[in-house]
């Protein structure tokens, strides 16, 4: 069984997203399952960021560290990754920059530095060279690539410009990696020109440096170890980001209108979009419309009109750009006016680490708005639940006119895996639009009175009407008599009840595992794909657990919540936040307390092997509380 | 047609590429970089007839390949005071942009 994970790190902007392009596709062509995330700084060119990737034979959930394989194709990145590699694995660095200290980087962390001189000082300083030696007696193999002079070589063998054979440092260092892996070079070569084939020139000097990397390490480090190739060699397949694929879901889900602000991690949602706006409607052409507004409160207040005009529109943001919404939202209950936010958590409060990892607007997406604002919160748990999730979200805030906010975040956004196109199946997909009054006469009331709190919905246009924030009567007029504020506020609650009756129980909640298990993970999100994984590493060490998924949070599924918990022993809440916002929330409508807790909050992936540790401390040693902080 | 290359000779410790006021060094990978005399890149050891040694005098910002951030002509002599490594400027490669993300 093949189960490898590496890390490729470098500078950013330093070809370290191509670099990690380049392995996926590689690794996509040998037969495997990958999954690979990208992390990065948010504002400093140079700053050290790095691609993480696993690949395996089985299904590709989650990331996993310690990894077989640290590419460093710079000194922070040695120093940075020296604890990352595992005892059996590689270790493939600069040789020229085996002098280089921490000290002297002046991008790195000044924490980061400290924790390397107490860890290397006793070997006689935070540089690279001690680096080498530790990961070397811990039992990994260390690689000196003379980057220099195989890039000379490189020049060389190529006719190509220098400027053009600048860039391929990454390619070497990580075809130098995959080698010794086990990726034979022709693997290593479709990987390439399957990420620069459009590009003849930056091609040819990539594939050269990837021979060349791959001759030198064989020519020094011996050939290479056999590597069966995965199950899925042969077939076609497709990569995409958790942005894109929520840009797809929307996009075969009918979105006509779609606003953004740029803010990480959500901006690539949109840019899909844009890319892909022409679409076929039953063999005629369409567009859907994208606008970058000047700001989050014009990109929301955007598709309210488009929304009233008839439009099925969304926008997308993150926890700062969804605090500026939160008054529209609020309109948007009032007005009855179906949106689609896509909410791309991160770490907060405010800026925070703007590109990191946070699960902390869970209970800002639930009470967002004044003045009782119920809506539709639904939270995907993977790429496939995300494309999924994004064509239901369009459908639920037609269907009920109301705001629906898909809760996504950044790991998802920044993570690629490999699916088949059956996996996005769309042949059942249907476009629900709800009730629509299509041709409405002079006595049309925008906001009639019904006994499921839905009234059907002409565009602005069709005939006078008024829609706003304020109170009002059944046209819509304004109003503060006391019975038309309350027919409107038992109208809107009776909507709120058809929603939570509408959305069928297994929609809003996925019970994984043993049902019988004493224990049981409860979380939403993406830390899903951590949890499914470690949960195989747990049987395989006697404890069975099963992880109970939330995936709509608001309608809160309380009573299905309550008779699945209620036969568990150990109830463990699995969260990136320090307010356990889903113990909250499930205690706030259960009265069920969770008493164990395994937190994530250093703005990194929850990793499965964090997952094992943190339920194996809990369940055998009694622990209530893991604090879990992997994660470079 | 001529080109840099031609022009230039390898490995002079003293007077290379890495100290020359003509030469920009790559942002990350300042191995390589970018002569302004030839308008062609180089390895950072190369030497040609065109060499004109850096010097901090001229008003002007300064590259600190180092610390990656560009400096005036003061924080620059400090910096070199230090060790670091000044340039006239930085070699940014287009691609270099289309990798760096916003906050």
């Amino acid at each position: 069984m093949t189960d490898v994970s590496l890390i490729i790190g470098g500078p950013q902007g330093g070809g370290i997203e191509s670099a990690g392009q380049v392995v996926i596709r590689a690794l996509v062509a040998k037969g495997f399952n990958v999954i690979g995330t990208r992390e990065y700084h948010s504002n400093i060119m140079g700053a050290h960021s790095y691609f993480h990737l696993r690949f395996t034979d089985k299904p590709a959930r989650a990331l996993r560290l310690p990894v077989e394989l640290v590419v460093a194709l710079d000194a922070e990145s040695a120093l940075t990754h020296v604890w990352d590699v595992s005892g059996k694995g590689f270790f493939v660095y600069d040789a020229d920059s085996k002098d280089q200290d921490a000290g002297r980087i002046a991008s790195m962390e000044l924490s980061l530095k400290k924790r390397l001189k107490e860890t290397l000082g006793p070997k006689g300083g935070a540089t690279v060279g001690n680096a080498v030696r530790l990961v070397e007696e811990r039992g990994a193999t260390p690689i000196g690539l003379p980057l220099k002079a195989l890039l000379k070589k490189v020049s060389d063998e190529t006719a190509s410009p220098l400027a053009a054979i600048a860039k391929t440092i990454n390619v070497m260092g990580l075809a130098a990696g995959l080698y010794l892996l086990g990726i034979e070079y022709n693997y290593i070569a479709k990987g390439i020109e399957l990420q620069f084939g459009g590009r003849p020139k930056v091609l040819k000097p990539n594939l050269v440096a990837a021979k060349v990397a791959v001759d030198y390490v064989e020519a020094n480090y011996g050939k290479q170890r056999a590597l069966p190739d995965g199950p899925h060699k042969g077939r076609r397949r497709m990569l995409a980001s958790g942005n894109d694929i929520v840009a797809m879901g929307k996009v075969v889900g009918g979105l006509t209108f779609q606003t953004f602000y740029p803010i990480t991690p959500s901006s690539d949602e949109a840019f899909y979009v844009e890319e892909n706006m022409y679409v076929d409607v039953n063999g005629s052409k369409a567009s859907i419309v994208v606008l970058q507004a000047e700001d989050e409160l014009a990109a929301v207040n955007m598709i309210l009109g488009a929304a009233a005009a008839g439009a099925r529109a969304s926008t997308s943001t993150s926890g700062p750009g969804f605090s500026l919404m939160n008054e529209a939202i609020s309109m948007a209950v009032m007005a009855e006016i179906p949106i689609v936010i896509s909410l791309w958590m991160r770490a907060g409060p405010s800026t925070g680490i703007a590109t990191r990892q946070g699960q902390q607007d869970l209970l800002h997406a639930i009470f967002a708005g004044h003045g009782d604002t119920p809506k539709i919160v639904v939270a995907s748990g993977d790429h496939r639940e995300a494309f999924y999730d994004a064509i239901k979200t369009l459908n639920w805030a037609e269907e009920f006119q109301t705001p629906v906010i898909h809760l996504l975040d950044k790991y998802l956004a920044a993570t690629i895996t490999v699916l088949d196109e059956w996996e996005l199946d769309v042949s059942k997909l249907e476009i629900k639009r709800g009730k629509r009054e299509e041709a409405p006469g002079n006595d049309y009331k925008r906001y009639e009175i019904t006994e499921d709190g839905i009234s059907p919905m002409a565009p602005l246009g069709k005939v006078p009407m008024l829609v706003s924030s304020l109170e009002h009567d059944e046209y819509g007029m304004v109003t503060e008599d006391p019975v038309d504020r309350e027919e409107m506020v038992m109208k809107r609650l009776r909507k709120w009840r058809t929603i939570a009756n509408s959305i069928p129980e297994e929609e809003k909640l996925v019970l994984h595992g043993d049902p019988d298990a004493r224990v049981t993970l409860i979380s939403f999100g993406s830390t899903k794909q951590a949890i499914l994984s470690a949960m195989e590493d747990l049987a395989a060490s006697g404890i069975d657990v099963n992880f109970l998924q939330f995936r709509i949070l608001s309608p809160f599924p309380a009573e299905t919540a309550s008779k699945i918990l209620e036969r568990s022993e150990k109830i463990i809440g699995v969260e990136a936040n320090f307010q356990d916002q889903l113990s909250f929330l499930l205690r706030a409508h259960t009265g069920i307390y969770v008493p164990y807790r395994v937190r994530k909050v250093n703005a990194r992936p929850l990793y499965d092997s964090e997952v094992v540790h943190a339920v194996e401390k809990i369940v055998k040693e009694g622990a209530r509380e893991v604090v879990v902080s992997s994660g470079a | 047609m001529t080109t840099a290359t031609s022009h230039l000779a390898r490995l002079s410790p003293r007077a290379s590429c890495a100290s020359c006021w003509n030469w920009l060094p790559h942002v990350h990978y300042p191995i390589v970089g970018y002569c302004t005399l030839w308008a062609e890149a180089t390895f950072d050891d190369y030497y040609c007839p065109g060499y004109v040694l850096l010097e901090i005098k001229t008003e002007r910002l300064y590259w600190c390949s180092t610390c990656r951030i560009k400096l005036t002509r003061e924080e620059a002599a400090l910096h070199w005071s230090h060790g670091h490594r000044i340039f006239r400027s930085a070699y940014v490669e287009p691609d270099v942009k289309e990798e760096i993300y916003e906050g």
